[in-house]
């Protein structure tokens, strides 16, 4: 189906007649423990609106409005510390993680996936997603280890054979990694198992689908930088989150900031589309 | 027709003739160092784009990349092309592709590619694997070519060497045979021979991705077919294992 | 149709009717090259072995740009990529001269008519290792103005290694800035190796291992021809390397 945004113009004439949206945001997160090469390399924080979320238990997404499409288009974000790289995403909760018991841990949300949107013009496509781990009780006495099974980015089911081992014993709550996955795999449509092959005293995580919207990388403290969708890097991504196959999943629009938890504040602007 | 302005850049964007694909690997495995290899490093490929095209679709342009590692790098990326890969043990060849014709600025050419020799089965401890020989068509046509790698001893997953072309040779558009000498009592093991349709060259950053704008920044709208997966392969710091992601936006061209 | 420099729209138009031309290039350079000093060029510098020459250009396809360009290497940077043109070569055993072309007149940036190119950026090439102590290398050339007879005179370091590159500029005669061509080479000892003589147009510079595009660039963009050569270049280091680089060229009509 052909889309209303067909020129730069209309684009721009869609934010002037109020057929966009643009809100200011802070967002918040929290240090967690460093990542390790058994954690996925990376350490992450999601972070969600800073005012009514308690990290990381309680998430409040950044709020947006509920046109059928809304096109990404500009954002500022800033950081209070420097070099921190941000991905503006949804976060989709696929389940939740007991690991305090060896054996199958995943409780799975009650949506149906894979989460499907429009994809090169062909409506409820399977969509990919990275697989991330956020620590909600802090794990204790031994770093919980643990493999996926999973539905790749293809559609192909995969039995995991790569063990995530938590980075400490004692990994804190808050802590944030991208799960293991098979060698030329990249990405998740679902996942059907969490196998605890090493478990902790104590730990709990909830598990997200990250599907990403925006990057921008802010070189240097309290110093915004911009990403401009439109012209200093095409893609205008649509921020309405994707829907599951079926059922209701908890989605959440989120700063994803690595090796750091600072949080950003800062302007996104989007733009109706139909 | 084919996209022929920003506008309908736009306009795919707006119908939904895009899509958006994590970037996401685990090289969990420190690579070999040894006879060129670890220089380079295979790190990442992303999903492999609907084979066939969709309805409405007449090539997949790649229009934004960001990307981070582990450890600071510069990629290369590209759409990947199977040139054919070599069994160690049994020293036999298996011929691949060759690289794509494509019409460049009025003309229709073969293209070409440096070659990249990835292990893509690990080999086992023991023996000597020996050297091969890779005959090929160079990059103007020339067939005949040859170059010569050292397969090292116990060659690790993903250790990438890039062969040293004969002569001024810039690259290779195809692979007609592979030989092997000086082994004795050969591992199990495979090599795969790629070439690249280049994306582009771009800095990494470690754990902090950046982004490349494959339109108004570095200006290469190709507009590809289906059936090509796109790779990265990165210049290594280092040959311990590590970790890549990001994501990258392909449009759909009309 | 008109100039495909004058809008993105009309790049992306070209892109799509006629086909980029788009590569990775190999180089290897596969021994150790030598440091300029200050009385070769000051800045230590290399000419890359391969180069790439713009193919035919076919359906209405008038001529081409450089519009891309990244390189990455083991080896840190700058890089440049030029439209190279062979002015001259000096066989050293017979000192003996062979004549090469005159740069080329051009359109440049996609407007007017063409003008008389001249190399800000001559560079000696030693294309075979010479054997030379501390030799002497006089060019006789014709400079950006079209004055002939003009010389620079260099002292290169003894025994200069293939794929070494030694910057003209510092040493022109003069006031000059640049060469349209040279009638002259010669070298006061020597008795192995080739040396030839370049006029680069230079056409995109990236800074380091990978940076910015040449859009923007602070070179003027010249129309491309087919068979013209690009070669490639590095600055500052003398150790062995592979490198890639990927050049995108877009078509005018």
């Amino acid at each position: 189906m052909a889309g209303s945004i067909t020129s730069r113009s209309i684009l721009m004439n869609q934010l002037a007649t109020g057929n966009g949206f643009l809100f200011p945001f802070s967002s918040t997160g929290a240090s967690g423990t460093a990542a390790a090469t058994a954690s996925g390399y990376f350490s992450f924080a999601l972070c969600a609106n800073k005012n009514g979320t308690t990290y990381p238990t309680t998430l409040v997404g950044l709020p947006i409005p509920a046109p059928a499409k809304l096109r990404m288009v500009f954002g500022t974000f800033s950081s209070a510390s420097s070099g921190r790289a941000c991905y503006l995403c949804n976060a989709y909760q696929i389940g939740t993680v007991n690991l305090t018991a060896t054996g199958s841990q995943l409780t799975h949300t009650t949506a149906t996936l894979p989460m499907t949107r429009t994809v090169f013009g062909q409506g409820s496509t399977a969509i990919p997603l990275l697989p991330l781990i956020l620590v909600t009780t802090a794990t204790a006495t031994t770093a919980p280890a643990f493999t996926m099974n999973y539905t790749n980015q293809d559609g192909g089911v995969v039995t995991g054979t790569k063990t995530f081992t938590f980075p400490g014993a004692a990994t804190i709550a808050g802590s944030g990694y991208i799960i293991k996955t098979e060698d030329g795999d990249s990405g998740v449509q679902d996942i059907s198992a969490i196998s605890v092959v090493t478990a902790g005293t104590a730990g709990a995580a909830t598990i997200y689908g990250l599907e990403f919207y925006e990057i921008v990388n802010t070189a240097f403290s309290s110093i915004a930088s911009t990403c401009d969708s439109v012209f200093s890097g095409i893609g205008l991504m649509n921020m309405i989150p994707s829907s599951p196959t079926g059922g209701t999943i908890t989605s959440l629009l989120t700063t994803l900031e690595i090796t750091g938890a600072n949080g950003y504040s800062g302007v996104y602007v989007g733009v109706s589309d139909t | 027709m084919g996209i022929t302005s920003y506008d309908g850049l736009i306009s795919q964007f707006s119908n939904g003739t895009f899509a958006s694909y994590p970037l996401w690997d685990d090289q969990g495995v420190t690579v070999s160092s040894a006879n060129g290899f670890g220089a380079i490093g295979r790190l990442g490929y992303c999903k492999q784009l609907p084979n066939p095209l969709p309805s409405g679709v007449t090539g997949y342009i790649a229009t934004k990349i960001s990307l981070t590692a582990s450890s600071a790098y510069a990629a290369l990326v590209g759409w990947q092309v199977n040139l054919g890969s070599f069994n160690v043990s049994t020293a036999s060849f298996t011929a691949g592709s060759s690289m794509p014709t494509r019409t460049e600025l009025g003309t229709s050419n073969v293209l070409s590619s440096p070659l990249f020799i990835e292990c893509s089965t690990g080999f086992a401890a023991g023996g000597t694997p020996g050297t091969i020989t890779v005959t090929y068509t160079s990059q103007a046509g020339t067939a005949g070519q040859t170059l010569t790698q050292i397969l090292p001893a116990s060659l690790a997953l993903r250790s990438v060497a890039l062969g040293v072309l004969s002569g001024t040779d810039t690259g290779v558009q195809s692979i007609s045979g592979v030989t092997v000498s000086g082994q004795v009592s050969p591992p199990t093991g495979i090599v795969t021979f790629y070439g690249m349709i280049p994306i582009t060259i771009m800095p990494i950053s470690a754990s902090s991705p950046l982004l490349d704008n494959l339109i108004t920044q570095h200006f290469n709208p190709m507009s590809m077919p289906a059936g090509f997966n796109i790779a990265v392969y990165c210049w290594a710091s280092n040959q311990l294992a590590k970790g890549l992601f990001g994501e990258i936006i392909v449009v759909g061209n009309s | 149709m008109g100039n495909v420099l004058t809008s993105l729209d009309n790049m992306l138009s070209q892109a799509t009717s006629q086909g980029l031309f788009s590569r990775f290039v190999y180089q290897n350079i596969n021994n150790n090259t030598t440091n300029a000093t200050s009385t070769c060029g000051y800045t230590t510098a290399r000419r890359f072995p391969a180069t790439i020459t713009v193919p035919t250009l076919g359906g209405s396809v008038t001529g081409a740009y450089l519009v891309g360009f990244r390189m990455a290497s083991a080896q840190s940077g700058p890089f440049i990529v030029g439209f190279e043109t062979l002015l001259g070569s000096l066989t050293v055993s017979t000192n003996s001269f062979t004549a090469g072309s005159t740069l080329p007149s051009r359109i440049v940036n996609g407007t007017g008519s063409a003008q008389q190119l001249a190399s800000i950026m001559p560079i000696v090439a030693i294309g075979t290792t010479i054997t030379a102590t501390s030799p002497v290398l006089t060019v006789t050339y014709t400079n950006q103005a079209g004055t002939g007879a003009r010389t620079c005179t260099m002292t290169l370091p003894t025994s200069s290694a293939a794929m070494s590159e030694f910057l003209m500029s510092p040493h022109l005669q003069g006031t000059d800035t640049g060469i349209r061509s040279v009638s002259n080479i010669s070298i006061s000892t020597g008795s192995a190796g080739v040396i030839n003589i370049y006029g680069i147009i230079p056409l995109a510079v990236q800074g380091s291992v990978s940076g910015p595009d040449p859009i923007p660039t602070p070179f003027p963009l010249i129309e491309l021809l087919g068979g013209d050569v690009l070669s490639f270049h590095s600055y500052n280091v003398i150790a062995t390397d592979i490198a890639i680089s990927n050049i995108v060229l877009v078509g005018e009509n």
